[in-house]
């Protein structure tokens, strides 16, 4: 017995240990690693360590590096590892903590957003192999909040796993797949209330159910007839002319509905090759 | 009822939402009849207030102002417009009888021209509601709520405008029945903050297009005014006019190139690309960056640094763990130059894993559960009763 009690726990772990998937510390470690994995608690000079990487008013598109966030997902589960033994048990437990983190990444994004805007009952584990994503240095940023991001991989759209403005004029975007194409939108929430630039004519959109918003090309509106000096607008006559040519009661929901300037889209498409893959050898 | 994940609602413009308590004094009355042991009826009143702000705007209310504050460009054919949070805020207090079934909002939105006849200044409620100097007009006591969240000695934003003024720019109640309206929007593509919001706003419009310059920049202040208190005609026999600015920000605008979406747009797409240098260099164009690296000798030198954003698709092998930041170091022996991306990876996951302290004792305590747990697991694997009687036997004194 004295024997049995003197033998190394070291020996004891290298032959008995194994991951134990169902502990509840342990799916708790998972969850915190996978907002790691997204990298949230990076500071913006490790992510981008030199400006001229993203000068002013650029884009750059990139594929997120796994062997970084398992370095990251290392160092972040080194805490407390002091002798041999908490080495070992790290050794069992990392992979399993790596993978499963990898297939949570949705969940932190799905948490937080509110339920009126959410389109499932869960958050769905990551599908597409590889994560990819934009940073934006823009005016875009700040001056258009609420801005509108859509990643697609052909025909697919792809899940944001995480959108945040870094700066007032950065904006971070990581997409769970492969990005060929993006869509940037302005933002429903402010969209302009005007006449269209370089126009003075508005041209109503329908408000029926069977075409609605499709611009009907005959009822135009000259906005400067209800134009008083100094910009003034003639509110009510607006409305009620907007109203004949719609033939339906204009209210305020349709008047800021005829005067929304369509929201503008842009599409940003993978073109050209990218980079050979494999030039990167495996080291160490 | 639908499928509420099934949505194809993308942004929903309502005429007015009025809150479900306006502000006042309200009164419950609660009753109760008892049949056994006798018929009886038990009765309480309580009265209570509720109380909104009246003469100020919670900064926080406000999601966004259109064009954003200090904003240059030609804002010639564009309305200015506010958007809060609060979707009921407009419909909070009544200030007249509704118009054709719509209440009138208590706020609106108005630009003055710098150059108009208009004067700001802060002064206390008390002063406000108060300050007979000839020939002003400023709200009616009488005609405003009782308890408002503000207090007598709180301060609040004034402009005092000119009786031209207000007449060539006051929208009248009717007109602010068209200007006001709510909008319910699916905030699911934004951002991470602003998809935590609940997507139900109120949007006040100003009723005039903003004053331009032909040459020359010219600035306008666009002020959220509260109509509490104001007649809809202002009597004769008055000059100035005050009005309580509840918020207010300035633009700028003037006949020439301004920055829209779409020309911000087109920029951008001049500028696209994957990450990593403009360079032939292949080291460059991969993103690595040389950065100075003093080492823990003292020696100095520099080493390349690359973030976890690849220009291209990683290798699918993985390098697993190293245990140590030095473990992760990578050296090129033809150069000499270390690469020290993953080693400065495993040092900010210690960094991060520390600063968020409840996750990071995670760690320790699951290790030390799996160390008792071992342990244990041992002690049941090899000790019989047989071999203790044994042990306790041959000990001295037994």
């Amino acid at each position: 017995m004295k024997r049995i009690l003197l033998e190394p726990l070291q020996t004891r772990l290298r032959s008995n240990f194994c991951c134990d998937e169902e502990d509840g510390t342990l799916q708790e470690i998972c969850n915190f690693v996978s907002e790691l994995r997204l990298l949230k608690d990076v500071p913006f000079s490790y992510l981008v360590p030199d400006e001229k990487l993203l000068p002013p008013e650029s884009i750059r598109f990139f594929y997120l590096d796994e062997n970084w966030l398992d370095a990251f997902t290392d160092g972040a589960m080194s805490i407390g590892r002091v002798a041999e033994a908490d080495a070992l048990i790290d050794n069992g437990s990392f992979g399993f903590v790596a993978s499963a983190a990898t297939q949570r990444l949705s969940r932190s994004r799905f948490l937080h957003m509110h339920p009126n805007h959410r389109r499932r009952r869960d958050a769905l584990p990551v599908s597409g192999k590889a994560r990819t994503g934009f940073i934006l240095r823009s005016e875009l940023v700040g001056k258009w909040r609420g801005l509108e991001a859509f990643g697609y991989n052909g025909e697919t759209l792809l899940e944001i796993l995480r959108m945040d403005a870094l700066a007032n004029d950065i904006l971070l975007c990581i997409f769970d797949g492969e990005l060929t194409k993006f869509v940037i939108s302005e933002p429903k929430t402010g969209l302009r209330f005007g006449v269209a630039d370089n126009e003075n004519e508005l041209v109503l959109k329908s408000v029926k159910e069977e075409d609605f918003g499709v611009p009907i090309e005959k009822a135009r509106v000259d906005v400067r007839q209800f134009t008083g000096a100094g910009g003034k607008i003639d509110v009510v006559g607006l409305a009620k002319r907007m109203g004949e040519l719609l033939q339906t009661d204009v209210r305020s929901p349709e008047l800021a509905f005829e005067l929304i300037a369509v929201a503008k889209r842009a599409e940003f498409l993978k073109g050209g090759g990218t980079f050979g893959e494999s030039d990167y050898s495996d080291v160490c | 009822m639908d499928n509420q994940y099934d949505k194809n609602e993308k942004m929903k413009l309502i005429g007015f939402r009025k809150p479900a308590l306006g502000s006042g004094r309200h009164k419950v009355e609660v009753t109760q009849k008892v049949r056994k042991p006798a018929e009886d009826t038990f009765k309480k009143t309580e009265y209570f207030y509720v109380a909104s702000r009246a003469y100020t705007l919670d900064a926080d209310t406000i999601f966004s102002v259109s064009p954003s504050e200090n904003e240059c460009g030609d804002f010639s054919r564009q309305i200015p417009f506010i958007t809060l949070k609060n979707e009921t805020m407009p419909w909070e207090y009544t200030i007249a009888e509704e118009i054709n079934g719509v209440p009138v909002p208590w706020a609106a939105l108005i630009v003055i021209a710098e150059g108009e006849e208009a004067e700001e200044s802060d002064i206390t409620v008390e002063k406000l509601l108060g300050d007979k100097q000839p020939r002003l007009f400023f709200p009616d006591r009488s005609l405003l709520p009782k308890v408002t969240a503000e207090k007598g000695t709180d301060c609040c934003h004034v402009v005092d405008i000119s009786r031209q003024l207000y007449l060539s720019i006051m929208p009248t109640f009717e007109e602010m029945t068209y200007l006001t309206h709510g909008k319910r929007v699916d905030l699911a593509d934004t951002e991470d903050e602003v998809t935590a919001m609940n997507g139900d706003f109120s949007v006040i419009m100003a009723n005039r297009f903003i004053p331009t310059g032909e040459k020359e920049m010219q600035k306008s202040t666009v002020h959220l005014v509260s109509m509490l208190g104001m007649p809809e005609k202002i009597p004769d026999g008055y000059d100035k006019i005050r009005l309580v600015s509840l918020h207010r920000f300035s633009v700028f605008s003037a006949r020439s190139q301004s920055e829209t979406f779409a020309s911000l747009i087109e920029k951008l797409s001049r500028n696209t690309g994957v990450i990593g240098y403009d360079q032939e260099k292949e080291v460059l164009k991969k993103g690595y960056v040389p950065k100075k690296h003093y080492t823990r000798s003292g020696e100095m030198t520099y080493s390349l640094y690359r973030s976890p954003f690849l220009p291209y698709e990683g290798p699918g092998s993985r390098i697993g763990p190293k245990h140590t930041a030095d473990g992760y170091l990578v050296y090129d022996p033809e150069n000499g130059i270390f690469d020290v991306s993953y080693a400065a990876a495993f040092q900010m996951g210690r960094l991060a894993a520390l600063s968020r302290k409840p996750e990071g004792a995670l760690m320790v305590s699951y290790r030390k559960k799996q160390k008792l747990k071992m342990h244990r697991r041992m002690l049941e694997e090899n000790l019989k009763p047989a071999d203790i009687y044994e042990a306790v036997k041959n000990m001295p004194g037994m």
